[in-house]
């Protein structure tokens, strides 16, 4: 099995093991698809090969883990189609990575269980007032800064927000000091920033 | 994983991390496989996708609810009848989880193979 | 916060983008029965169509 990596331009080194294959102008990076039963493991697999593209090429376009193929024929097949889309998104991220933000933190629980509705609703309205502020005060600013951001719709406790920015390269460092500068407004909550990683979310396009 | 080149990516952070990280270690292990090919758990992922599914819409619904209260177009009766039927909807989501032997992490919507599409 | 939590947020960040996120081609969730694979699109259609509402309920 053919194991598909990323679609590449300018590529200057590539990894062991890989090879490009060309179809309808883009640049594909396929290799030998490689059995593991852990997944974890297979993800930083996965994942340390599509970092070393992204060092080393100036545009990169993650696919996801799993998209095997059962030859070269095969790769093309499914790939010429999408061709056009793949190749515009390709150039959106040209020069550009990723950078993670995470909100996580414990919600006060107003004591006691919720005994009515109107209980339940008012215990959930707290939650929910706090995700809202965060997008105003952390996610919007950052959002302007970025080239495009992507947030996740929900948060499953105690993850209260999750998103994605697209920025530049070169102004990961800027942008990750704003974040912690806009996180300080929430002491009891916690941020994480983490990155540069190739543009994993915005490989696919909005729908 | 010492010093792993590709996991060194922590840009900065705030608040109380070493609990952040207990939990992300243990969600690590909670990532859901690809819904399997035997027969025995064919079913389970089959309630998986379905459960998965009717928690998203339970979320999204509750989301408008809590938007029209919190803007205050909600009468209290509305907001009492909601907030009980939002409710009957959780426990019987729970009551339908531990039939099929499914935790919260077999549901998260940050992760799984439908976590892409949100 | 020692190097090893580190580890441990950056790890779970790495993992989702790569089981998650980046390009699909080959279908979203399969479910396979006897080496015959069932692919759904039509659930990816509705998770879409189910977050572009929400969206657009937000922008309102």
């Amino acid at each position: 099995m053919i194991r598909l990596y990323a679609f590449v331009d300018g590529l200057r080194r590539l990894p062991d093991g890989l090879r490009v294959i060309r179809v309808e102008g883009l640049d594909a990076v396929v290799g030998e698809a490689l059995n593991c039963d852990d997944q974890v493991q297979a993800a930083l697999v996965h994942g340390r090969i599509i970092e070393s593209l992204r060092e080393h090429a100036e545009a990169v376009l993650p696919v996801r883990l799993g998209e095997d193929f059962a030859d070269e024929a095969a790769v093309t097949a499914a790939v010429a189609p999408r061709a056009d889309g793949l190749s515009g998104r390709l150039e959106d991220v040209r020069g550009c990575v990723e950078i993670g933000v995470r909100v996580v933190g414990e919600v006060s629980s107003s004591g006691d269980e919720p005994r009515d509705g109107a209980g339940y609703m008012r215990k959930r309205l707290e939650p929910f007032r706090l995700r809202n502020a965060l997008e105003e005060s952390l996610h919007a600013p950052l959002e302007r800064r970025a080239k495009a951001a992507r947030v996740a719709p929900f948060g499953a406790a105690p993850l209260i927000l999750e998103a994605s920015y697209l920025v530049s390269a070169g102004s990961v460092e800027d942008f990750a000091d704003e974040a912690v500068e806009l996180a300080a407004a929430w002491p009891r909550l916690s941020v994480t920033c983490t990155g540069p990683w190739a543009p994993y979310s915005f490989a696919e396009g909005e729908d | 994983m010492r010093d792993d080149p590709v996991l060194t990516k922590l840009l900065g952070s705030t608040g109380d991390l070493d609990g952040v990280a207990r939990r992300a270690g243990g969600s690590v292990n909670a990532f859901p496989s690809r819904i399997g090919a035997d027969p025995e758990t064919v079913e389970r992922g089959l309630a998986q996708l379905v459960l998965t599914l009717v928690e998203l819409l339970r979320q999204l619904m509750e989301r408008q609810a809590l938007r029209r209260m919190d803007e205050g177009v909600l009468t209290d009766d509305e907001i009492d009848r909601m907030g009980e039927t939002f409710m009957k909807l959780a426990e019987r989501m729970d009551e339908l989880k531990a039939e099929f032997g499914l935790e919260d992490e077999d549901l998260n919507l940050q992760l799984g193979p439908l976590g892409s599409l949100l | 916060m020692t190097a090893l939590a580190a580890e441990d947020i950056t790890l779970v960040d790495l993992v989702d983008r790569v089981l998650n996120k980046g390009v699909v081609l080959t279908g979203d969730v399969t479910l396979s029965v006897a080496d015959v694979d069932l692919v759904y699109v039509g659930l990816r259609v509705l998770l879409a169509s189910a977050g572009t509402l929400d969206r657009l309920e937000r922008e309102r």
